[in-house]
């Protein structure tokens, strides 16, 4: 039997479990959230059951397919053009009237649908018995009871699906959702038209094409328009509309909703039955406290805060032991390796490269925890509640907080969660602020600065640092809005999902989910990028350089030997001074190694590059290493610590230097680098405010256009450098050091 | 029982213009309330009542019984005279009218109708008295007979938009105003007419607001919220 491929769309409200019931299809790691639209993005998975090979596409969460959001144009676009095998519907069985308000818009596209009743056994806690049969029956389709979280009605769904494919069932899919006789008159003599007018069959379902035009849906007369003469049917139309609404005195959108969910109530009454006792939703009871007027922004600043602090605090511990690690494995691969170019590629390059920035998996764990927690039990959703007015009066949405929250852990991920924003500008606004969150690549950074030079009050520092930070993304939000945005704002109606414990696997997998991201992400980017620097600031050698110092170095030698041996002649008693001329070769020596070290380095690429943009960042008190450090920061901000372990080095006793084995927070200290708190402050700040990473730039680009992301590149540069300029010059003439 | 008592005649003296002003309007009714609660009547009590210090009451009362309208002896009790009576009467009358009339038609609670009646009582003419009462009571005639009209202008006056309620009304969904993507979404997500609607609270900032449709919490922005119009009545009614 040669293995044939059915395809299958996924479709249903957000908060229904769609994605859970993915994730039991397919076994498909997935976030699986509580907040509305978290799916954006097209998941595919596909798995093989009694030798078909099924593919399941989870589409976007939408309450209708209506063109009014990005989502549904998706959705719909997929079931119109793709033609799917099957559209799983997946409907909350606790609330069904709303979540088959879908299923009719489903029925008028011919879509062959499978109802999935989901999370059945809530419904039945609650109350509710649903006779699927029967309800199956009245619209036309199979529908088969689910619980997505065990898996339960998985395989019979399958068993459907291939039943239906091998020997479609006539009796099924004869249903249409009947609009009452006057109504149908109308539809009829439109869909008739559109029938006669496109040469053949239309792509599209005619009676669907029939009603969307008489409710007035630009989408599809822009579609109907490729199909058939516009003008007639449009002049039906609007004559079919206006009889419509005289005869029933209301609106058209008013009408049909009237009667779709007729329809539906009718059909809820006939298979739904609830038993006496109705366990009471806590839900309500908790929002009381949670979004209490007194304790709703309290309770927000402590788990903020709570999130802060483990994040910070506890991952400290875990961070010491992969630093020693670290150490230890430079240490050992000095002694093992032989001597070469690869021993210095492997020791400088790769183990201190990518060893200076797995350190700060812990925090990023503990960080994305977290935000799963908050977005599995419901709260993110509630945040966006308490949130909004501030937002709003941002010119944002509440929506806008998560993707703003999320931006702490990544803004790549976060632009993408911006997609939820149903409004262009309220998104484009929202993408464009989210670089100034300060996401966790840019956490080593801080923790490696504020830890070296501000010890106890690092934490303060941070923090800090995370507040300019949204400061700033408020008032550029503003600012974009009066620029580029007039005014008006969309819809915030929004559902709040019932709360519900997270479980401990679906938690572990995002935590597990973004933590593997990152590590691919090191793995591939950091590492080949602490490769590339390395070379470039090893290459291209200098011999005349080096040759310039080492013969310096024998001068000062011999010079020093011959005043020892003078000294030696004229007073060979004098012990004393001895020694301080020992000292004193010393120190010379050292600042001779030193110079070489720098001399050497200027002379590579990265060097050449340093120099190149050092008096652009002069004014903010930066050394050209930091400078360096910067632009490797372009394309990941976790390259710039691991930048820096490679630059920063050099001035000990030369020779004998440690090199990469040493942590780099010593080697920042040293006096050579004249990097003082207010310089650190300023890079800090720097890092925080200036051109989010590649990968930023490419989704903003994708999400919004390539002239967004250009625009973001400016932006950010100019904010950073005005800001960092206004801090390290006001500092100094504060007195700050 | 007020009511009963002072409003079963029509004529037109029923509503004579008193010649007090509004402040000695206030006294006298005042103290024809007071006098058929309690037996005497003191200066203490009105002061209370009125919220208004014991000298400026006595003052008050002074004027009054210059025109003949009470017997009061300083530190005694108050009386009205007959003339008094009389004129209090006819200002209480106005009264409860004005607030019957705010509250069982216009739809208005207890309070608010209360209110209302107290600031415009005394500005009416007696013409205009006369002619509102008739008004109200054709209406209620017409209401026990089961008028038509009475129930579908007792339905509008209840009308609210959802924003005016307060945390824990209910009330039924009548229409969705405006059109375009707003109310698409809110048709979508279970708006529908007939549909009983619970607001559950407000957001910390007064906005949004959270509501119960079914058994599902949806926020919306309170500007939204103007745009659904709801038939109830404050409190637990469904």
């Amino acid at each position: 039997m040669s293995k044939k491929e059915i395809v299958i769309g996924l479709v249903g409200n957000p908060n229904c479990g769609k994605t859970t019931l993915f994730n039991a299809f397919t076994g498909a790691r997935q976030k699986v959230a509580n907040w509305g639209g978290v799916t954006v993005e097209r998941r595919e998975g596909s798995i093989s059951h009694r030798g078909y090979r099924i593919r399941i596409i989870d589409l976007p969460g939408t309450y209708s397919l209506t063109s009014y959001t990005i989502e549904e144009l998706v959705t719909r676009d997929f079931i119109l053009n793709d033609k799917p095998d099957f559209i799983i519907n997946v409907a909350d069985a606790g609330n069904l009237e709303r979540n088959l308000y879908l299923t009719t818009q489903l029925v008028n596209m011919e879509a062959k649908v499978i109802l999935a009743l989901n999370m059945f056994d809530e419904a039945k806690a609650r109350g509710l018995q649903i006779d699927a049969k029967q309800l199956g029956r009245l619209l036309g389709m199979p529908a088969i009871p689910t619980i997505g979280t065990r898996g339960e009605g998985i395989e019979e769904i399958l068993d459907t699906i291939i039943d239906e494919y091998t020997s479609p069932d006539e009796r099924m899919r004869q249903i249409t959702i009947p609009f009452g006789r006057d109504i149908e008159r109308e539809i009829e003599i439109i869909q008739k038209l559109i029938e006669e007018y496109s040469n053949g069959t239309p792509a599209y379902p005619a009676r669907w094409i029939a009603i969307r035009l008489l409710e007035g849906d630009n989408d599809v007369e822009k579609k109907a328009a490729s199909i058939a003469t516009p003008g007639i049917i449009m002049e039906q139309v609007e004559a079919s509309r206006k009889h419509i609404e005289e005869l029933f005195r209301d609106d058209i959108e008013t009408i049909f909703s009237d009667v779709r969910y007729g329809f539906l109530s009718g059909a809820a009454k006939e298979v739904v039955k609830k038993t006496a006792i109705k366990r009471k939703d806590i839900s309500e009871d908790i929002d009381r406290v949670i979004t209490n007027r007194f304790l709703g922004f309290p309770i927000l600043i402590v788990f903020m805060w709570i999130l802060f602090h483990l994040t910070f605090s506890l991952g400290e511990y875990p961070m010491q032991l992969i630093e020693s690690a670290v150490s230890w494995l430079g240490a050992r691969a000095q002694l093992i390796l032989p001597a070469g170019p690869l021993k210095d590629l492997l020791i400088e390059g790769v183990i201190g490269g990518v060893g200076g920035v797995i350190v700060f998996l812990p925090n990023i764990l503990i960080l994305f925890l977290g935000i799963s927690i908050m977005e599995d039990t419901g709260y993110m959703a509630r945040s966006a509640f308490i949130m909004d007015k501030i937002m709003h009066r941002m010119g944002l949405h509440g929506k806008s907080f998560i993707p703003l929250v999320m931006g702490f852990g990544c803004n790549v991920p976060a632009i993408m969660a911006s997609r939820t924003l149903e409004n262009e500008k309220d998104r484009i606004v929202t993408i464009l602020i989210n670089p100034f969150m300060s996401c966790s690549a840019r956490l080593p950074v801080y923790v490696l600065f504020a830890g070296v030079f501000f010890h106890h009050h690092a934490g303060m520092v941070i923090f800090s640092l995370y507040l300019i930070g949204i400061l700033l993304a408020f008032i550029s939000a503003k600012l974009f809005n009066a620029i580029f945005f007039s005014g008006e704002s969309t819809p915030f109606v929004m559902e709040l999902p019932p709360y519900r414990m997270p479980t401990l696997k679906t938690t572990i997998l995002h935590m597990w989910d973004r933590a593997s991201h990152y590590l691919r992400k090191m793995g591939g980017v950091i590492l080949a990028f602490s490769i590339i620097i390395w070379v470039l600031s090893e290459y291209p050698k200098s011999p005349e350089v080096t040759n310039h110092y080492q013969q310096l170095i024998q001068e000062t030698q011999e010079e020093y030997k011959n005043r020892i041996e003078n000294t030696l002649r004229h007073s060979p008693n004098s012990s004393l001074s001895m020694t301080q001329l020992e000292e004193e070769m010393g120190k010379e020596l050292t600042t001779i190694a030193m110079q070489k070290n720098m001399a050497e380095t200027r002379e590579t690429f990265i060097g050449m590059f340093g120099d190149l943009i050092y008096p652009l960042i002069k004014p903010l008190g930066f050394n050209w290493q930091m400078g360096i450090a910067l632009s490797t920061g372009f394309v990941a901000k976790e390259v710039v610590v691991s930048t820096m372990s490679v630059l920063f080095q050099g001035g000990h006793q030369f020779e004998t230097a440690p090199h990469a084995s040493e942590p780099l927070e010593k080697r920042l200290k040293e006096p050579q680098f004249n990097i003082t708190p207010l310089v650190a402050y300023t890079f800090m700040l720097f890092v925080l405010l200036y051109v989010p990473c590649i990968a930023t730039i490419v989704v903003i680009g994708r999400e919004i256009g390539w002239q967004w992301g250009v625009f973001s590149i400016f932006y950010q540069l100019v904010v950073a450098w005005t800001f960092s300029f206004l801090v390290y010059q006001g500092g100094l003439l504060l007195g700050f050091t | 029982m007020a009511k009963e008592d002072l409003n079963t005649s029509c004529d037109s003296s029923e509503f004579e213009d008193s010649g007090l002003s509004a402040n000695m309007e206030d006294y006298m009714e005042n103290i024809a309330l007071l006098a058929r609660e309690k037996n005497v009547v003191r200066v203490k009590d009105i002061a209370k009542s009125l919220n208004i210090k014991m000298p400026s009451v006595s003052a008050a009362l002074n004027k009054l019984k210059e025109k003949g309208l009470i017997n009061y002896e300083k530190y005694g009790h108050i009386e009205l005279t007959k003339k008094g009576q009389h004129i209090a009467e006819s200002v209480y009358r106005r009264h409860s009218f004005l607030s019957e009339f705010f509250h069982s038609i216009l739809e208005m609670n207890e309070k608010n109708a209360n209110d209302q009646a107290c600031k415009i009582e005394h500005h009416l003419s007696p013409e205009a008295c006369t002619q509102l009462n008739k008004f109200i009571e054709f209406y209620k005639s017409e209401n026990s007979s089961n008028a038509d009209w009475t129930e579908r202008l007792s339905s509008t006056l209840r009308e609210k938009h959802l924003s005016d309620m307060k945390e824990g009304d209910r009330g039924k969904i009548l229409r969705i105003l405006g059109s375009g993507p707003l109310k698409k979404r809110l048709i979508e997500m279970g708006f529908r007419r007939g549909e009983t609607i619970r607001v559950v609270k407000y957001a910390p900032l007064r906005d949004p607001m959270e509501v119960a449709i079914k058994d599902y919490l949806i926020s919306l922005r309170v500007e939204e919220a103007k745009s659904i119009i709801v038939a109830g009545k404050d409190g637990q009614d469904t």
